[in-house]
């Protein structure tokens, strides 16, 4: 089992007992337990690992971790990918299936390759100005599938996912050298920690770099110190976690990956930290050199190539050069050698490295000081490098003769840049640190309880590390009241590191060199932009998308603002940088959504009657948050046959309708009658008790906002009925005036929707079936008026009953405990059998109430609608008494004669049902101008003939007028009438 | 709605819950509330008469902010600024209701000047929530899964309440005892959404 012919006979931290298959564009290679897809590639010799996102280039493994910007493939069946991971943070599973993107057939063959012969033509913004003649959409469809990454999944896809909602007293964000001595720090001190590692392992850049802690191994530290984190509980470990954004308030957003192919009842978990304390060890990200053909496969960072020979014994080249401008290089460059990797040359830019190069010297190593790279040679990887001598400022190449280094590995180190993204995103302020040549956290603009330590503040040697990391943990407990001992700093040998500010090789001759490696952006890109003016760093981005990408920039920022710096001849802090935003890293909409799925998506109410209703045809669907039977469905009829049964029921026999979503509020109190007659634009001051008044709601604008019967239980004790769905809304803002307003009226609200169950027994033979179960309510016309409202019992069980109805029969509507509804429904239905009694859907009570000419706020109103459009005018000359929304009906606009009114609607053929939203034309002949549109609209069988409401300019004053109704190229004729059609004089109610 | 009919069966929203959709093992612990009763009192401006009324009636104090008072039988749910929810055996509830309804009119009655006692009332409300007490060793963590509140003890402690939203519903959260091992936590949620609940908590992921 070797695991690849790039693989190290020893070393690692790899399982090599435990074997594991995987295929890569369809050809299987073996890897072990503990490498990452990427290593696991390196390993098996595959070098070309994707294709570039815009020019289809031969792309290779640059990183090892998050910062990856080539090897971005698709994993799983083919018809249900996870897209766009990084193979540097896909954990190896046995049967891993993954793909390369923006390619076809495969990676290593291209078809769209050619595309690169085409890049004289399509620099930066080249869709601004290339494919403009004749119509920029022409081209549109065909350059955006050029273009891209993976594919989206076709099919649902079946992980789940789940979330957690976490406190802690101190939050850190990465576990390497800082991160660890914080939390241990933390945790010591007897705070509660959480720790959350992005990488599968931690120990950070300890994991490959062989340095000593307190005298020992560093890895035997960090051993260690997990083992002490993990067993305490106070503090809690997560790994493959990444922190992804700071939100408001310090709430810092986690993503938790479990390894794929892992037996897990959820894949991703997202966490919600809230924390007294945050501390930022989120370490720093080495950048690249800008050289022309730097984005061949061989390319790689120092660091990387450091982790896959160290982390992985994995050896990503047999000849290797190294390329730098600060003093990371040379530890590698020892670790390479070490493991039997050819050091051919290191060409540093800096004239004097200094004593790091000792090491490299005494190996006879060539060191070419003061060098940069001029070319590189090969194709589809990387096969030899060519560096010249730098002039003095190293803006231009000196005279002298160029050396050529025949490679296969290409190590790149041009500094590093601290992840600052969580603190920028905190509202942090970054400062310009030239010693570093990069933006690092201004730790005086922190928000309070942030902190940030190690790399990420720009600490770079190990033992500035661990203290930093180690104080910072200690004072965050503190601030959160530990008052524990943290013990002894861990120390390491002091090992400076010096970073030289170069971004890139002096420009020479055509060749491209790459910025910005996942979105294709050249240095001339950069100098295009600054050639047509644009000055601004954010403009700059935006124009050439440099840092645009998914990657956000990662490795190619630091390195754009640089070059941009030089070329715009501004210092770095002069330009300033571009913002960070979440997420930190891609996260997926799976992770995002959680739980929130089918029928937790958006959770409905179910009313008391729920069960029979499933049991019984309903088909429930979605009404103002409440699960709610829209008709029932019977054998072998169509909706529309199901809903005229139901209709007729209503009409020649008797129907039972589950009104318990009806919004019920009690307001009680010595000034109930007050406040509601302020809440109602219609009087309620004068309503005597047992009584029931239809009312409507303004808001301050003066618009209907609902309606329904206020009833009066007692001289102080009122029940009101809002829409069904608005029992919220409309108790909160009865809550806001009583507590803002006027807190001097004595009354209480209470939203009593759920305790009450509401069924309406409407239909001629609606007494007769109450009067069958029996109550001691005299139900009699004389005793029991349309519009009063009665206490008492039915079955012995104290109801409510309110003669009032949406259908415009004899009709009343039974208020019982929640508890009984179910009971009562059945045990109506079972005594309402002989009387041929029906249940009937919300579908057929709408058909109902419009042939009655009944409104429904919001469907037949408007956002515009005042209570004199919809005929209730008069009702304000009779009020003395102010109200929510009067002074808005003083306004000039409420009194124009044209506003919409709300109207009936008859077809001048009656079979024809007019759609609902088609236009009333202003003019017959043509559909130009609108005067209204149709709101409600059904078929009437009582009436035999079709009916609708709508509203219409000025329409109460158009009143047997012919208008023309269009709807989608037809034209039908129509006459405008009286909104109720249906027993107008309102007789059979009052039954 | 205070006593049973002779002929109408009272239903618990969640009665129709088979035993196995609602779980029972040492993780996760979920069972129905019943037979309890809720009384839901309210006054419109501070004052110590109602404090005074549900301490001759009940014996409990009125509960400090987030807290509840419990007695033998009977407990006071803190819910909002002057507003308390009272927690008491189903059979009990007619008369408590009676009672403190008669109380409140009493004081107001008696009170000589105007609006000098404050306005108090007492509605029943056993049939508007349903509750779920959540117990076992993975209780809190399910309920972290769906409730943004620090529910560990340290800062939820046995007799905490919150108004809260849980599973995207607004619930009313109070731990009784500690948990994991007998604790539990109850959950009172609008009686429309406590299938949703038992369904979400139930389908809880089950272990990571």
């Amino acid at each position: 089992m070797s695991g690849g012919p790039g693989r190290l006979p020893t070393g690692g931290s790899i399982d090599r007992d435990r074997p594991l298959w995987f295929l890569f564009d369809g050809k299987r290679y073996q890897g072990f337990a503990g490498d990452t897809l990427a290593s696991a590639l390196l390993a098996n010799g595959v070098r070309i690992v994707g294709r570039s996102f815009k020019w289809h280039r031969p792309r290779g493994i640059l990183a090892s971790g998050c910062e990856e910007p080539n090897a971005i493939v698709d994993i799983g069946q083919a018809d249900r990918p996870t897209p766009n991971l990084k193979a540097t943070q896909i954990e190896l599973f046995d049967g891993l299936r993954a793909r390369s993107v923006n390619c076809w057939p495969s990676a290593r063959f291209d078809v769209f390759g050619l595309l690169d012969l085409l890049s004289r033509f399509t620099p930066a913004g080249f869709y601004y100005k290339t494919f403009m003649w004749p119509r920029w959409h022409w081209f549109e469809p065909a350059i955006r599938r050029a273009a891209g990454l993976g594919r989206a999944p076709r099919l649902a896809d079946p992980d789940r996912y789940d979330e957690r909602h976490e406190h802690c007293d101190v939050l850190v964000i990465g576990a390497g050298p800082a991160g660890l001595a914080a939390a241990l720090a933390a945790m010591r001190a007897g705070a509660r920690v959480l720790l959350a590692e992005e990488r599968a392992t931690l120990g950070g850049a300890l994991c490959w770099e062989e340095q000593h802690i307190d005298d020992r191994a560093a890895l035997d530290w960090v051993r260690d110190a997990a083992a002490e984190l993990r067993s305490s509980p106070s503090a809690r470990v997560l790994t493959g976690t990444t922190a992804f954004g700071a939100y408001d308030h310090q709430l810092i957003a986690l993503r938790e990956s479990r390894p794929r192919g892992s037996p897990a009842s959820a894949r991703e978990r997202l966490w919600h930290i809230r924390a007294r304390a945050v501390i930022l060890a989120t370490g720093a990200i080495e950048r690249p050199l800008v050289f022309p053909g730097n984005d061949l496969p061989g390319v790689m960072l120092c660091s990387a190539a450091l982790s896959y020979v160290v982390q992985y014994a994995v050896r990503p080249g047999e000849r290797a050069v190294l390329v730098t401008c600060c003093d990371s290089a040379y530890l590698a460059a020892e670790a390479l050698r070490a493991r039997g990797i050819t050091i051919a040359a290191i060409i540093d830019q800096r004239s004097d490295p200094g004593p790091v190069a000792a090491a490299a010297q005494a190996c006879n190593i060539p060191i070419l000081s003061g060098h940069a790279v001029a070319s590189v040679y090969g194709s589809r990887s990387i096969r030899a490098v060519e560096c010249r001598p730098l002039a003095p400022g190293a803006r231009s190449f000196a005279a002298g003769a160029p050396r050529r280094f025949r490679c296969d590995l290409l190590c790149v180190s041009g500094g590093w840049t601290p992840t600052a993204h969580l603190f920028s995103q905190s509202r942090g302020r970054l400062r310009y640190a030239p010693e570093l040549a990069a933006w690092v956290p201004e730790q005086s603009s922190a928000p309070a309880g942030l902190r940030c330590a190690g790399a990420v503040s720009g600490s770079l040697s190990l033992d500035e590390c661990l203290s930093d990391g180690f104080a910072a943990g200690r004072a965050a407990a503190q601030a959160s009241g530990a008052t524990g001992r943290s013990g002894a700093i861990p120390r390491a040998p002091a090992q400076p590191v010096r970073v030289s500010a170069f971004w890139s090789s002096p420009p020479r001759g055509r060749k491209r060199a790459w910025v910005d490696l996942q979105n294709d952006v050249t240095r001339a890109d950069l100098q295009l932009a600054v050639r047509e003016n644009l000055r601004s760093i954010e403009h700059i981005k935006r124009y050439t998308t440099a840092g645009m990408a998914v990657d956000q920039g990662k490795t190619s920022n630091m390195n754009a603002l640089g070059l941009i710096a030089d070329l715009t001849e501004r210092s770095v802090a002069e330009l300033g940088t571009t913002t960070f935003r979440p997420p930190y890293d891609p996260v997926t909409l799976g992770a995002l959504a959680g739980r929130r799925l089918g029928a937790f998506y958006h959770p409905l109410r179910r009313t008391p009657v729920d069960r029979w209703h499933a049991e019984h045809g309903a088909v429930l669907q979605d009404f103002g948050g409440w699960l709610r039977p829209a008709w029932y469905a019977r054998e072998s009829r169509s909706r529309e046959e199901c809903i005229r049964l139901e209709k007729r029921a209503a009409r020649t026999r008797v129907s039972l309708f589950d009104g318990s979503p009806l919004g019920k509020i009690e307001v009680r109190g010595p000034d109930a009658a007050v406040f509601l007659n302020r809440m109602y634009y219609n009087e309620m001051r004068s309503l005597a008790p047992g009584r029931v008044r239809y009312g409507v709601m303004l808001s301050e604008h003066g618009i209907v906002i609902d309606d329904g019967v206020c009833m009066r239980l007692g001289e102080e004790h009122f029940l009101v009925s809002t829409t069904s769905g608005a029992a919220g809304r409309i108790f909160a803002t009865f809550e806001d005036w009583l507590q803002c307003e006027w807190p001097d009226l004595e009354v209480l609200v209470t939203n009593v929707t759920p305790a009450w169950g509401n069924i309406a027994v409407a239909g001629p033979q609606a007494r007769e079936l109450i009067q069958r179960l029996g109550t001691d309510i005299d139900l009699a016309g004389q005793a029991f008026a349309h519009l009063s409202v009665r206490t008492g019992t039915l079955c012995a069980v104290p109801v409510r009953i309110a003669r009032v109805g949406f259908t415009g029969e004899l009709s009343f509507e039974i208020n019982i405990a929640a508890g009984f509804t179910a009971a009562l429904w059945e045990e109506l239905m079972r005594q309402g059998h002989g009387l041929d009694v029906a249940p009937i859907g919300v579908d057929a009570l709408q058909e109902l109430r419009t042939e009655k000419g009944f409104l429904h706020v919001g469907t037949d109103t408007d956002g515009c609608t005042l209570p004199a459009d919809i005929g209730m005018g008069a009702v304000l000359s009779r009020k003395t008494d102010d109200f929510v929304g009067r002074r808005s009906l003083e306004r000039t606009d409420a009194r124009r004669t044209d506003r919409l009114h709300f109207v009936g609607l008859a077809s001048e053929d009656p079979r024809l049902v007019l759609p609902i939203g088609a236009h009333v034309l202003a003019n017959a002949s043509s559909p130009t101008e609108s005067h209204g549109y149709v709101t409600s609209s059904c078929h009437s069988e009582a009436l035999g003939r079709s009916v609708a409401l709508g509203l219409v300019s000025g329409g109460r004053s158009r009143l047997g007028q012919s208008v023309a109704i269009f709807s989608q190229g037809e034209i039908y004729p129509a006459r405008i009438v009286a909104p109720a059609a249906y027993d107008p004089e309102g007789a059979r109610a009052h039954a | 709605m205070l006593e049973h009919g002779r002929m109408l069966e009272h239903r618990h929203p969640l009665d129709q819950l088979a035993a196995p959709q609602l779980r029972s093992g040492p993780e996760l612990r979920l069972v129905p509330v019943t037979r309890r009763g809720l009384l839901l009192i309210q006054a419109r401006s501070a004052g110590s008469s109602i404090e005074s009324i549900l301490h001759r009636t009940l014996g409990l104090q009125l509960p400090a902010p987030l807290k509840t008072e419990r007695g033998e039988h009977a407990a006071i749910l803190w819910l909002g600024p002057r507003e308390w929810l009272l927690e008491l055996p189903r059979a009990a509830t007619l008369s408590a209701y009676t009672h403190l309804q008669e109380c409140f009119a009493r004081s107001r009655a008696s009170s000589p000047g105007e609006s000098s006692a404050p306005l108090g009332g007492v509605i029943d409300v056993s049939d508007a929530f349903a509750g779920i007490d959540v117990s076992g060793t993975r209780a809190v963590d399910v309920l972290k899964s769906g409730c943004s509140l620090d529910l560990e003890p340290q800062s939820f402690a046995v007799g905490d309440t919150a108004r809260t939203a849980l599973a995207e519903v607004p619930a009313i959260l109070w731990r009784l005892t500690e948990t994991p091992g007998p604790g539990l936590y109850r959950c009172w949620v609008e009686r429309g959404f406590a299938t949703h609940l038992a369904h979400w908590l139930a389908e809880a992921p089950a272990g990571w």
